[in-house]
C-alpha cells in the first residue's frame, strides 16, 4: 500500500465515513521503490490529498521533516516535489495493519494489500 | 455454467481457477474490454495522468492496460488468489481487498474515473444469507458516487444475465445520484456483443445538460473483437 492510497482510504463503515480519516498505520515492513516523479500527476494529485493524512502517516512511520503545510509555491521547488512525490508513491507497506480512529477497528496489510 | 451461479467470487476465482484465467485468448478479450471502457471514460486528451478505480481488478490485467495508457489506479477485488497474482506480476497500480457490496472505502471526490471489467454481475447475487442484493447494490453506486470526482464517469462492462437485473442495476444507481445508461457494442453479434454500463457522477464543472452515454460500436465502423 502506497501512501497516497492512504491518504484517500476510510474506514469502510458505514458510521465511520466522516470521522476515520487519516487511519492509523501500523507498519512491520516497509519496502521503497524508486519511480522517478511524475509532475503532471503530481500537481493533480495535490488538489486531492489531505496534508493532515501525510503528517499521520509521518508520524506513524516516524519519517521526520515534513512541513506542517504544503508550502506556497511547492511546485517550483524540485526537491520538495521529488520528496513529495516519493513519499506518496514510492513508500510501500508490504506487512502491517490499518487502524479506524473512530471504531478501533483493525485491517491488516499482507503482501501490500489491505 | 455462469461463474457467479457456482460459488461467491471469492472461491471460484481460487489459485486453479486463476490460471485458466490467465489463457492468451481471455487476456486478449480482457484487454480490449478494458481499452474500450477507457475510451468510453471520455477523458481529455491532455496527456494529463488520471486517477482511476479499477473495480474488480482481478490479477491487474485491466490495470496494466490503464498504466499502459499513462495513468495511475487503485484496484479492489474480493478474491485473494488473484490480487496475489497481481503482486506476483508486479503491477503499478495500488491493490485492495475489499467486497464491492460492502462499499467503495474513499473519501468522497478523489476519482478521475472507474472501470470495472466483467464483475457487476455478482452484485446481483446473493452469495451468504446475510446478502441482500438491493442493499448492497446501493451501498456500492452510494459510496461509488461519493468517491468520483464531479462529473467523473464509471464504465462497467458486465454479463447482464436477463433485463430485471439490468433494470435493477440501472434503476439502483440513479437513485444514488448518477446519470447514464447502456451502451451496447456489437449488439446484433453473439460473440461480439458486449454490454457496459457507463455513468456520470453529476454533471462535469461547465456542463449542464444531463449526461447521455456515448454511442456504441456497430459492425459498421470497421472494428471487430
Ligand atoms: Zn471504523
Amino acid at each position: 500500500m502506497k501512501l497516497l492510497t492512504h491518504n484517500m482510504l476510510i474506514c469502510p463503515k458505514k458510521a465511520c465515513m466522516n470521522t476515520s480519516f487519516p487511519m492509523k498505520i501500523t507498519a512491520s515492513k516497509i519496502t521503497q521503490e524508486a519511480e522517478e516523479c511524475n509532475m503532471a500527476f503530481l500537481e493533480r494529485m495535490v488538489e486531492k490529498i489531505e496534508w493532515v493524512g501525510i503528517l499521520s502517516a509521518a508520524k506513524d512511520l516516524n519519517m521526520a521533516g515534513i512541513p506542517e503545510t504544503i508550502p506556497e509555491n511547492w511546485s517550483q521547488d524540485e526537491m520538495f516535489c521529488n520528496a513529495l512525490f516519493s513519499i506518496l508513491m514510492n513508500v510501500e507497506i508490504t506487512e502491517g495493519s490499518l487502524t479506524c480512529p473512530n471504531c478501533a477497528a483493525e485491517y491488516p496489510i499482507a503482501n501490500g494489500i489491505p | 455454467m455462469r461463474p457467479e451461479h457456482q460459488a461467491p467470487p471469492e472461491i471460484v476465482y481460487n489459485e486453479d481457477e486463476v490460471d485458466k484465467y490467465e489463457n492468451k485468448r481471455m487476456q486478449q478479450i480482457q484487454s480490449i474490454m478494458t481499452d474500450r471502457a477507457v475510451e468510453l471514460l471520455e477523458l481529455p486528451d491532455d496527456n494529463t495522468p488520471r486517477y482511476i478505480l479499477d473495480i474488480g481488478c482481478g490479477s491487474g490485467l485491466s490495470g496494466m492496460q490503464l498504466t499502459e495508457n499513462g495513468h495511475y489506479w487503485i484496484g479492489m477485488d474480493i478474491a485473494p488468489a488473484m490480487l496475489d497474482r497481481a503482486v506476483e506480476r508486479g503491477v503499478e497500480g495500488d491493490l485492495m481487498l475489499q467486497d464491492m457490496g460492502q462499499g467503495v472505502p474513499f473519501r468522497s471526490g478523489i476519482f478521475d474515473g472507474c472501470i470495472s471489467i466483467s464483475v457487476l454481475q455478482w452484485l446481483c447475487n446473493a452469495d451468504k444469507a446475510k446478502h441482500n442484493p438491493r442493499t448492497r447494490m446501493t451501498i456500492f453506486f452510494q459510496t461509488l458516487y461519493n468517491s468520483m470526482s464531479k462529473g467523473a464517469r464509471c464504465v462497467f462492462q458486465f454479463y447482464p444475465e436477463n433485463q430485471t437485473q439490468t433494470d435493477l442495476l440501472c434503476s439502483a444507481a440513479k437513485k444514488c445520484g448518477f446519470d447514464g445508461g447502456l451502451v451496447i457494442d456489437f449488439p446484433n453479434a453473439t460473440s461480439a456483443k458486449k454490454t457496459f454500463l457507463v455513468l456520470s457522477a453529476g454533471a462535469a464543472p461547465g456542463t449542464s445538460t444531463t449526461f447521455r452515454p456515448p454511442k456504441a460500436l456497430s459492425i459498421d465502423d470497421g472494428k471487430s473483437v
